[in-house]
This record gives C-alpha cells, structure tokens and sequence, in this order.
C-alpha cells in the first residue's frame, strides 16, 4: 500500500515516480533525508562534459584573445562558426540535464539543483552564454547544494559565466592603474543582482550607496580571457589589482579595508550570513517546494535553521523536509514546464523523443533549458504558468505523448505508479470510459493532480 | 481544422443554463476599440529612444554614448528620436503619436522585477498586490457590461492581467491539435479544479478565432511566435475581428543594456529597431481597426544619464513612453523636462521623473474606455485620487 506521504515526497519534492519508485519508499523522510548525503555518485549523463577552462581556451580564442591591440575584429564566418560551436555545446548540456533529471534516483537533490541554479542564474539570452551555462550548473551549483551557503555564493560569483553574464569582467575601477589610463569604470550589474537576488532581497536594507560601493569593491573580480592579459590560468576565476578600485569602501555600515582579494571575499562571505539573506533564502525554499504563500510557520523555522548553522545548506533543507507544513495533502504548487515534461516522461517506459523535440517543447512551453529571462530567473508562481496558453500546451503534449507509447501500460497501473493515492475518484472513473486505451493516458498527463505537485 | 469552437459553443451553453459564465466568451463582446498594451522588459533607455538634443547638458552627461543628429530624426528642435524608430517618427508627424517623457511608475528603486510588479500591478508597492490593472479594468462594471475580453500573446500570463477571468493568452503550437473526445473529457475533468479550468476554457476560447500562423509566414504549421514581429502581427489578427479581445498586452525584452548599447547602431539600436518594426506591422495588420486602436508602450524604469564603465548604463528612474494609434491625439511631446545637469537629476544619477506614469494610462482608460474616475482611482489604481488622467490623448 502506497502512503500519501510516499506520494508527496516522490512528487513534491522529487520529480514525479519511476515506475516502482513509490512502493520503494518505506519511510518518506528518510527517503529524502538520505538524498541529501555529500557522498551521492554523479549523475552518469553529465560525465564527459567540457570543462570551463576548456571551453574558454578552445573557443574564445577565435576572437584572438581579448587583449585589443591584438585583437582583429573577427570575420562574419568566424562569428558564425564559433556560435555554432558553442550552440552546439548547449544543446549537449540540455540533453545532460534532461536526461539527470529522468534517470536520476536522486530526484530530491535534482531539484535542489534546480533550484540553486535557477537563484543564481545564468541565461542564454545573452548569446555567448550557450556555452558556459551547463558548465556553470555542473561545476557551480551542484557541489554545493548541501553545502555552506557563503562557499555556494563564491563559487557561483567566481565562475566565469556568472561574470560574463552581469558583466563584470567589463567593471574596472575608475582609480585602478586601468581606470586611469583609459576612461572606462564601474559597472554595477553583479554588485547589484549579487544583493538584490543572490543575497539580502529586494526588502534586504541595502542603499544605492551600498551597490555602488560593492561595485567598487567587485572591480577586478573577473576570469583570465585567452590572452592571460594579466597572467592566470586561461578560463579560470582572476582577482586582477590593476583593474580593482583601491581604498575602503563602506556597505551596510561596515567599512571594509584595502586588502587584495581579501576585501570583495569579506564582503560576501559577510552578506552570505546576513539575517535578510537567511530571511530571503527561507522564503523562497518554501515557496519553490511548498506553496506560493507557504505560511510564517515553516519560513520562520527555515530562517532560524539557516542562522544558527551559518547557512548550512544541508541543515536548512533538512528543516525544510521535518516542517509538517511540507506534508500537507492539498497539491499547491503547480509544476513548471521542465519538472512537468520529465514527470511525464519518468512515469512511462522509454519512449523514443529526440532530445532536441523536447527542448522544442519546452521552447513552446516558453521555458527552453537555461534560457531564464532574467536574472532574477524564472517566475515561480502559479497564475504565471497556470496560463491559459500553458494549460493548452500540457493537454497537446500529453495526447503527443499518448500516441508515441510503444508498449501502452493500462490506465490504471499508470494511475497507480505516478499518482498513487493522489489519483481522484473522478480521474479514475474518466479514465475508465475512455474512448481508447492511449486517450485515458492522455486524461492521466492531463489531470490536474498531474500538473500540480 | 479547428474543431474547437464546437466544444466551446457546447461548454458555454451548458454555463448559461447555470445562470453564469465563468470564463471568458469572444462572441459577446460590443466594444468596437482596442487597447494594446506593449511591456518593454528590462529597462529602456529613454534617453537613447527620445534623446534631448537640445538640452546643454544632454552631451556632457551622456559622453562616449550621445547621440548626435546623424543618430536620429527630428521631433520638435528640442527632443529627437533615434534613427530605428522610423515608423513612430512617421506617426508622429501623421500625429498618430504622442510621446511622454521623464515620465515612471510611482516605484523610486532599481530593481527590474519589482519595477517591473508595479509596472503591472497598478499599486506603489512590488508585493501590494498581486492581480494586476489591465485585469482589473477589464473586469470593471464599464467594461464586464460589454463583455471585453482580454489577451496576452504569451506563454506565460503576464501579471498585469493577473485575477481577471475575462483574460486569457495565446502563443502558436506546433504540436498536433488534441481530439475533440479528449478536450469534452478534460472539460469534465477539470470542473474540480477552478484555476485550471477557466484556464483551460479560456485557451479554448482563444484558439476557435487563432490566426493560422502558417499563413502568416512564419514558418511550421502552425508557426512560432519567434520574434516581436510575429507577436505582433498574431496580436493584429485577433483585435481586427469583430469579436476580438478590446485588450492586448505584447511583451519585448533586451533592454537591460548594461555594456556596449551603442548609439546610432548596436545593441540598443536593434532592439529599437525591432520594436518600431513590431509596432509598423501592427498598425498593418489591424487595417481599419487601426482607427479605433490606442497602443501605449511603456518600460519599468529608465537608466542613468550617465554612461557606466562598460559603454553601458546601469538602472535609472525616469524614462520614455510611447501612445501611438489611429485614436491616438498625437504629434505631441507631453513633459515637463527636468534637465541633465547632476544638480537636476534624480540622486545626482538619474532622469528625474517628472510625470506619474498613471496619469497618462488613468486618461486613456477614462476617455478612450469610459471607465469611470472613481473605479479608475480606487480599483484599478488604487489610492490614486491624487494623480489626475491626462485628458485629450485620444480623439472622439
């Protein structure tokens, strides 16, 4: 017998059950505690992928370095080409992505992936992005989502697709060597998203002093281009004086001294543990995994958790996982496309989809792996999916997908394996009188219960 | 084939047996004007858009990214508008455009999302309220009488229509079409559920008058959304049916231009460019619906007069917008200009914002839409007794 708990932990805090994932689950908590171990095996689809550097050292060098005086303005063909090879880059880590969270048995920690990932965005709208943002969630975000918070936030504010992508590799301090040779200076994208998303929230007390300081601060915090302008190993993370703005800055009240890297590196890890950070962090787990309001209750326990452990990631979620608010039967939250199609997929044998059909579909969902339309990432509130376009997509997807099953489970095993005691009386019975067996697995995609989590 | 409106037709007799409709219906509505509402995502630099040649300190504020004459076209010796905007420089000298300037929502911070939650939720606060004021003009007695409908070109539900049921949103599928069996059965199933339902209904409501985007030359079956053009063109061939929606909301991002916008091209100016294209092909494909259309354009906030280190501009306050159409009372710049120098900016960095971005919307909603002043300030805006609609934007 499957246990409306067994249900929830597959669904709401996995990405929906395999076939035999929910019998498997004796006890729900300790189902998801033991996800949240540092020992977990990588996921066998993202073995293999470019590393980083690799991708800098092979690729930017079309553009012959960044240095200017020896930069020639690439050809048209030369452009081309390159994009083409880091679309191609992209495509492959989609499909790793898609295919972690399809084959995962680790499903609670994907989606703490995702959603670490997604709060620290980065996004192939801005073009050259296509080739870092796998990279970035494979060596950024995933070692970390059970680890400290401040060592998250470095290494997530350290990668260079995070500086290309706010643009910092481009803000040099006015007084820097760089600053008073040239007439360039400051550019406050990462200081502020760093404060307004990654850290203290919107409401967090910061002041536009306070992100014009920290821009100051950030001056020099970039990545060593092809050309090793100032030393460095190519594609990797750089603290650069010659472009750092010299002096103390004060943010939030607190003066911070010259000190090299020394000084930027305070200064996260001081907003990494600051309470309006533990207060944003708490409510924004919640909500992503709860409910749109998920109460004070939970968001005050979450906050207190990460305080007393120093943001310790792994703690936080573990008191997110013990909140009896988590458990509650009513399925709140609405999936997002992404977490919609793999639940579809992994409740049926394999099914024959192109990979890229699927990025399609998620494009016509209007959310194409990492492609977040800013950096505040994607929306994460019902009324934004629950679209009317939204639903449409959902029923078309479930009915494609009805008629591409080779071996056609019967509705009732596919009721039972993926909703379980989710499943309503009225869904059972619309089922049963069908017209045909692929359209009452269509109505079970289709099913509120299905899209909701 | 679309086999859609059949169900739909069965769907909504069934409601009017019950005594109501609870979702939207495009066959009912008597309003005869349009609406459109265009969201610029991500910050527009209006000092690019509508630069103020002669302003002394226009230059020395913006250096290395000033626009000079070559860059632009001319409106009125004083203000000019880049050299992208071609067909709004056109409309306004036809004076089918007006264009307000150092104009922002009541919101004094700079962050995009928030900017932006106000931008749609009509309030002073980006979590006040969570429906949004096109949803709740639409859902205004002037409006509900008329049985108005609204809709978004989306994927998503944009949040400025955010609680009304009388709104729904469309983007082009190219997966097949589910059979007839299979919605009639989801129609049934789905009456437990209110939010996906109306939802649901609402899609079904949309797709029976949907262009056939393969006639529309853009590719696939039933085409793509693909660029700005395209939504606006799919948005043209719903408004210009009799019985299409009164309200439309278009989406465009690509603003946030932090480094390298450029100034008589780049960047910035593409993105100009593919808004003046979207808005040209609009005006195209409503045909004679055009006379009875108001488009207003507007962005969350603008960016600063200075350029930043990275021959960009950071967040600002004060920005441009834009109400153009055949309705429209134009050929006009509507400001009261602040001035560039630092003593005149807003915090010594930004366009001072001199004109509350409901005004304009408050005086369209009242002359254009006959939404009465009190509903106007207490619902729709709420609180907003105190920021009077501009009056005479629009004609007859």
């Amino acid at each position: 017998m499957i246990t409306i708990e067994a249900a929830i932990a597959a669904t709401r805090f996995g990405l929906g059950p395999r076939t035999g994932e929910m019998a498997a689950i004796i006890s729900p908590e300790k189902w998801l505690l033991a996800q949240l171990s540092n020992d977990r095996q990588e996921e066998p689809s993202l073995k293999g992928l470019p590393r980083t550097q690799t991708i800098v050292s092979e690729y930017l060098s079309t553009f012959g370095g960044e240095k200017r005086s020896r930069r020639r303005e690439p050809t048209s063909e030369q452009r081309q080409a390159l994009q083409k090879k880091l679309a191609a880059i992209y495509r492959r880590e989609a499909s790793a992505r898609f295919h972690a969270g399809l084959e995962t048995k680790n499903p609670f920690r994907e989606r703490l992936v995702h959603f670490w990932s997604d709060h620290f965005t980065v996004s192939i709208t801005k073009p050259i992005l296509s080739g870092f943002v796998g990279a970035f969630e494979r060596e950024a975000i995933r070692p970390h989502v059970t680890g400290r918070f401040e060592d998250l936030l470095m290494a997530a504010c350290r990668h260079p697709a995070m500086i290309l992508y706010l643009d910092n590799h481009t803000s040099i301090g006015p007084n820097s060597p760089a600053g008073r040779r040239g007439n360039r200076g400051l550019n406050e994208n990462l200081a502020r998203e760093i404060l307004e998303l990654h850290t203290l929230g919107v409401n967090g007390g910061y002041r536009q002093k306070d992100v014009t300081n920290f821009a100051k601060v950030l001056t020099g915090w970039t990545f060593t281009g092809p050309d090793s302008r100032f030393g460095g190993k190519v594609g990797e993370f750089q603290f650069v004086w010659q472009l750092h703005e010299p002096g103390s800055h004060r943010i939030l009240g607190k003066s911070y001294r010259e000190n090299g890297i020394n000084q930027p590196a305070k200064v996260l890890r001081d907003i990494a543990n600051h309470p309006s950070t533990a207060r944003h962090i708490a409510l924004k787990m919640a909500r992503y995994f709860i409910a749109d309001d998920p109460g004070k209750g939970v968001v005050g326990r979450l906050e207190e958790a990460f305080l007393e452990s120093r943001g310790d990631l792994r703690h936080v979620t573990e008191t997110l996982v013990r909140s009896p608010e988590a458990w509650a039967p009513e399925q709140k939250k609405f999936k997002q496309p992404f977490e919609y199609i793999l639940s579809t997929l992994r409740a049926v044998p394999a099914v024959e989809v192109e990979d890229d059909k699927i990025l399609g579909v998620l494009s016509l969902m209007g959310q194409r792996t990492f492609s977040a339309p800013s950096p505040a990432g994607w929306p994460d509130e019902t009324l934004f999916w629950a679209s009317p376009d939204g639903i449409m997509r959902r029923v078309e997807w479930s009915n494609a997908l009805s008629h591409r099953l080779r071996k056609l489970p019967s509705y009732e095993d596919l009721i039972a394996e993926s909703l379980g005691p989710l499943a309503s009386e009225k869904l059972k019975k619309v089922a049963s009188r069908a017209e045909n067996r692929r359209q009452a697995l269509a109505l079970v995609f289709a099913s509120p219960e299905f899209m909701r989590r | 084939m679309w086999s859609r409106r059949s169900l739909l037709k069965s769907a909504g007799a069934v409601s009017l047996t019950l005594g109501f409709l609870p979702w939207l219906s495009f066959s009912a509505t008597t309003v005869e004007r349009r609406f459109v509402f265009v969201i610029l995502r991500g910050a527009m630099d209006g000092l690019a858009a509508v630069p103020p040649l002669g302003d002394p300190g226009y230059r020395k504020a913006r250096g290395s990214i000033a626009l000079g004459r070559s860059d632009t076209l001319e409106l009125d010796g004083f203000f000019a508008i880049h050299k992208s905007l071609r067909f709004l420089h056109e409309a306004f000298k036809d004076g089918e455009l007006s264009i307000f300037h150092a104009i922002a929502t009541p919101y004094r911070e700079r962050s995009h999302f928030d900017g932006q939650d106000i931008l749609e939720n009509g309030g002073i606060r980006a979590l006040g309220l969570k429906t949004g004021w096109l949803g709740r003009a639409l859902d205004s007695e002037a409006l509900t009488s008329k049985s108005a409908t609204g809709l978004a070109i989306s994927q998503s539900m944009p949040m400025v229509f955010w609680g009304s049921a009388n709104a729904t949103s469309w983007a082009p599928s190219v997966m097949p079409d589910a059979a007839q069996g299979l919605l009639e059965r989801l129609s049934y199933l789905y009456e437990d559920d209110p939010l996906i339902e109306t939802a649901f209904q609402n899609a079904l409501a949309a797709d029976a008058i949907a262009p056939d985007m393969s006639m529309m030359g853009s590719g696939g079956r039933r085409g793509l959304l693909g660029n700005f053009t395209t939504a606006a063109k799919a948005a043209g061939a719903f408004l210009s049916q009799q019985d299409g929606p009164t309200f439309a909301v278009l989406e465009i991002t690509g603003w946030d231009t932090h480094a390298n916008q450029g100034t008589g091209s780049g960047q910035l100016a593409n993105n100009l460019e593919a808004l003046d294209g979207g808005l040209k092909t609009l005006k195209q494909t409503l045909g004679k619906t055009w006379a009875g259309t108001t488009v207003f354009v507007a962005t969350e906030f603008g960016r600063t007069a200075a350029a930043n280190g990275s021959g960009g501009t950071d967040h600002g306050t004060g920005s441009a917008a834009f109400l153009l159409g055949g309705a429209v009372n134009g050929g006009r710049i509507i400001v009261d200009w602040p001035g560039l120098k630092s003593s005149q900016l807003y915090e010594g960095r930004d366009l001072r914002p001199t004109l509350d971005m409901r005004a304009p919307l408050k005086g369209v909603l009242h002359d254009f839409l006959e939404i009465p002043t009190a509903e106007l300030s207490g619902i729709v805006f709420p609180n907003s007794a105190l920021v009077k609609g501009l009056k005479d934007l629009t004609r007859g």
